[in-house]
């Protein structure tokens, strides 16, 4: 009697314990279209959890990045192939050395909360972005703009950038450093977008709640529901949206993934319309997968490994120069991309990337990037003679990165074997660990790079990368011609500058403060009855005009 | 029995705190700027880089950030936020629920079929049935979860359709039967192992054989008697795993995309982000405490000669 009272209890309890925790999972469920019963079809994306708050200058990830880039519009948009249209501008302006550009804004233009996008929205935006005080991670794409250091923070730690200058509602001001002939081309940058005056608390502060639930300018704005944490971001159509990005669906909702595999499944399984990358497991099979549509083109990131000239024998000197020369041509990039990579990579041929306008695959001096044994050994032998090679070459990448454990042995092999050395990769668990290391310059080993372009010009691969002093000199590589020629460039116009551009990287295929190894190629697969999907520059779809 | 029970709570507190001390120096001694993650490839100036590392402490005195996070965590501060600025207790909170269900699941499955299978098999010592669930288990127990479950994913999620492929946001209890399987799988095998040995040795015991001699019938005998009394290691071993199937589901959870605990605990060790992942692991220790203590507690309901004071 007592034994089996005492079983029911703890049969009670352990159904009360268990009904606990069932109740606390009720919820979820029935938030389907809520885009003003339109008939059109809301697409599915491949997305991740925001790494931090949705402001335009905070927000420097894909996970927040590619939702803003669809919640706002700036000055200009990008086409598809990277060229730009007046979208909130009316038009951007130049004086005569193109160092003062002159915007106008466009009349009628709206955020969601109703009120109005004027120069103030986008000058206090950018002010905002550019006080360190602010800790606004896209600081650094203020730094063309004059009254701001090589790293974009206001000099001083100013609270305006002194080159802005509102003249108007509709009209402002921006002077740059120097001379700049492409400067609209930065302005579609989501750290360039304007923010309304709603966003701001009474001290001056960008709020919290702005940063969940952000008011934008663009084709769509957030759903009901918004941003659920960790869970998805959903978008409708902006109705007040007529710029060139009008939707033509009926809204988007980025679904947040943890693995790359488990989002091929779901496109393989018809729960997700886009996955715009493809993981490793697939890379054999998914040109043949007949679930899923693939794409497959060479795309905009750039892949190198850095060796900075402070390391012993890569000096800047001509025993610096020969080694730099031996070591690109000890390695077969084909060979790489192709068993590695299953041609997701194409071989580099030059510093930038196959889709941007002026590139050409021949530039003067890049035979130093094919695979040349008998050269690499000449050329080592000959370093050798100037000083003798002794120790290891290592090579640090980062592990938590697809195939980047895989590229480095292969190639430390492909060194190794190719001039009789002691080569080997050298394994950094995480890729923040790898950065701290090159950002405070205690590293000791050449390093694995890469590149996404901010805006699309092959200048934009350049500068920022090798000029004397820039933000992302990992290298701390520093040559006048070079600076020069760069400098020019940028003031010039069409051929004139793309064969300065070309000249800059001769020297640049002299010098080697990086060996340029492939172009990713932007690969991506999304559901059979997709319809509309083409890659950008940036190697992502243009969102609003997939349809289904 | 309740003094037992509050006893046990308290001893909850140092576990509590110990835990988290340990777990906070450990994902401390990991070397790098978990803000450099935050960044990426872009560069960064040095005066936001100091000034976000002042606001999350990073330039305390470990100590030191380790009382911050305490004090964040007793007084359920909402404004408690990781490296990516969103609150903590916010995103366990959206966590819990799917990893919960999904552990039940598992555990249902693995006790029912576990349990039934074992028992049969115990009662059968050598017979056919038994030397079948034998090699079963251990096939069962000698595939890596992974395996079982990328097959089972592709199978009946992408080929035939017949569960999701991955589970939904808003998903419910059927999305989860997949997953809570795979989970459950080793575990079953375990199960059916330790019920059937236990089974057989008590069919020996002196206490059947009397009931027996007393003419009781078999099944009051089987079910009374000898289950009972051969259910105490089985109890524990699964009371145990529901701790660990909360806390040891990242794989799972990561192969059908369930947000849950797992993935939390996931990603906020590959980012760095220490007060996410030292909150989340924490909950995981809880929850294994308090599954043991659930464990002792039923001890005193299957064993006649246990009993707490």
């Amino acid at each position: 009697m007592r034994l089996s009272r005492r079983t029911r209890l703890a049969g009670v309890a352990l159904i009360a314990a268990g009904s606990l925790t069932l109740a606390a999972c009720g919820g979820g469920s029935d938030d389907k279209s809520e885009g003003g019963g339109s008939t059109k079809s809301v697409i599915t994306v491949y997305g991740t959890n925001p790494q931090n708050p949705m402001i335009p200058t905070a927000t420097n990830e894909v996970g927040g990045g590619d939702p803003l880039d669809n919640l706002f519009s700036g000055l200009v948009a990008y086409n598809t192939d990277g060229s730009v249209t007046n979208d909130v501008a009316e038009s951007i302006e130049p004086n005569k050395d193109s160092t003062v550009w002159t915007v106008k804004l466009k009349d009628g233009k709206k955020f969601t909360d109703g009120s109005a996008v004027t120069a103030d929205s986008f000058v206090k935006a950018w002010n905002y972005g550019a006080n360190p005080a602010n800790k606004q991670l896209n600081n650094y794409f203020f730094y063309p703009i004059k009254g701001t250091d090589d790293v974009g923070n206001t000099v001083g730690g100013a609270k305006t950038v002194s080159g802005l200058k509102v003249i108007d509602d509709k009209s402002f001001t921006i002077t740059l450093k120097s001379s700049e002939s492409d400067f609209p081309l930065r302005l579609g940058y989501s750290a360039y977008f304007p923010v309304p005056d709603s966003a701001y608390d009474s001290a001056g502060k960008i709020t919290k709640e702005y940063g969940n639930k952000p008011i934008g300018n663009g084709p769509y704005k957030l759903s009901k529901t918004g941003w659920e944490k960790n869970k998805q971001i959903s978008l409708v159509p902006n109705p007040d949206y007529d710029g060139p990005h009008k939707a033509k669906n009926g809204g988007l909702t980025f679904k947040f993934f943890n693995s790359v595999d488990s989002a091929y499944t779901a496109v393989q399984s018809g729960t997700l319309d886009v996955l715009d990358q493809v993981p490793p497991s697939a890379l054999t099979t998914f040109e043949s997968d007949s679930a899923v549509k693939a794409y497959n083109e060479p795309g905009s990131s750039f892949s190198s490994f850095t060796i900075p000239e402070r390391l012993a024998h890569f000096g800047k000197n001509e025993e610096g120069e020969l080694r730099r020369a031996a070591i690109s041509m000890a390695i077969n990039r084909p060979e790489i991309t192709k068993k590695i990579f299953n041609n997701a990579r194409t071989p580099a041929s030059d510093f930038t990337s196959p889709v941007l306008d002026g590139w050409t695959d021949k530039v003067t001096g890049n035979e130093v990037l094919k695979f040349n044994p008998e050269e690499a050994k000449a050329k080592w032998a000959e370093a050798d003679k100037i000083s003798k090679w002794s120790g290891k070459f290592q090579l640090a990448y980062n592990n938590d990165g697809a195939g980047n454990k895989e590229f480095s042995e292969a190639m430390a092999n492909q060194i190794k074997n190719t001039l009789g050395i002691d080569a080997e990769p050298k394994a950094y668990p995480t890729f923040d660990e790898l950065r701290t290391v090159v950002t405070d310059r205690t590293i000791k080993t050449p390093f694995r790079t890469g590149w996404q372009a901010d805006y699309p010009s092959m200048l934009n691969y350049l500068g920022p990368i090798y000029a004397t002093g820039a933000g992302s000199n990992d290298g701390d590589y520093s040559n006048k011609d070079f600076d020069k020629l760069i400098q020019d460039a940028s003031a010039a116009t069409g051929d004139d500058r793309y064969k300065l551009i070309g000249e800059a990287q001769a020297i640049l295929m002299k010098d080697l403060p990086a060996i340029p190894l492939w172009y990713q190629n932007a690969t991506a697969v999304t559901a059979k009855d997709l319809k509309g999907f083409v890659f950008n520059w940036k190697q992502k779809p243009d969102y609003y005009a997939l349809t289904k | 029995m309740w003094w037992y029970v509050a006893k046990r709570l308290l001893q909850a507190i140092p576990v509590f705190l110990g835990a988290t001390l340990i777990i906070f120096f450990l994902t401390k001694l990991r070397p790098g700027d978990p803000i450099l993650g935050l960044i990426g490839n872009k560069p960064v100036s040095p005066e936001v880089r100091e000034a976000l590392r002042d606001q999350f402490h990073l330039n305390d005195f470990i100590g030191l950030q380790w009382l911050y996070f305490l004090k964040d965590v007793v007084t359920f501060n909402p404004d408690f936020v990781g490296l990516d600025g969103q609150p903590v207790f916010q995103k366990i909170g959206n966590a819990l629920p799917v990893t919960g269900t999904l552990a039940l699941l598992a555990l249902a499955m693995d006790a029912v079929i576990g349990i039934v299978v074992g028992t049969i098999a115990g009662l059968r010592r050598n017979g056919w049935f038994d030397s079948v669930t034998l090699v079963i288990s251990l096939i069962l127990l000698s595939i890596p979860i992974f395996v079982v479950g990328f097959v089972l994913q592709f199978l009946f999620g992408v080929k035939w359709g017949i569960f999701a492929a991955t589970v939904p946001v808003d998903w419910n209890v059927t999305d989860l039967l997949l997953p809570a399987f795979v989970l459950a799988i080793a575990n079953i095998a375990t199960t059916t192992r330790l019920t059937r040995t236990s089974v057989a040795n008590n069919m020996s015991a002196d206490h059947v054989r009397t009931a027996r001699a007393k003419g009781l019938s078999g099944g009051v005998v089987i079910r009374n008697h000898v289950l009972r009394n051969s259910l105490v290691p089985v109890v524990t071993y699964i009371g145990i795993n529901l701790g660990s199937l909360m806390a040891g589901a990242i794989i799972t959870e990561g192969i059908f995309n369930v947000q849950g605990i797992g993935n939390l605990a996931f990603g906020a060790v590959s980012r760095g982000d220490t007060p996410l992942t030292v909150s989340v692991v924490s909950v995981m220790v809880m929850l294994y405490v308090f599954m043991s203590l659930i464990v002792d507690l039923l001890y005193a309901v299957l064993d006649p000669r246990i009993r707490y004071v």
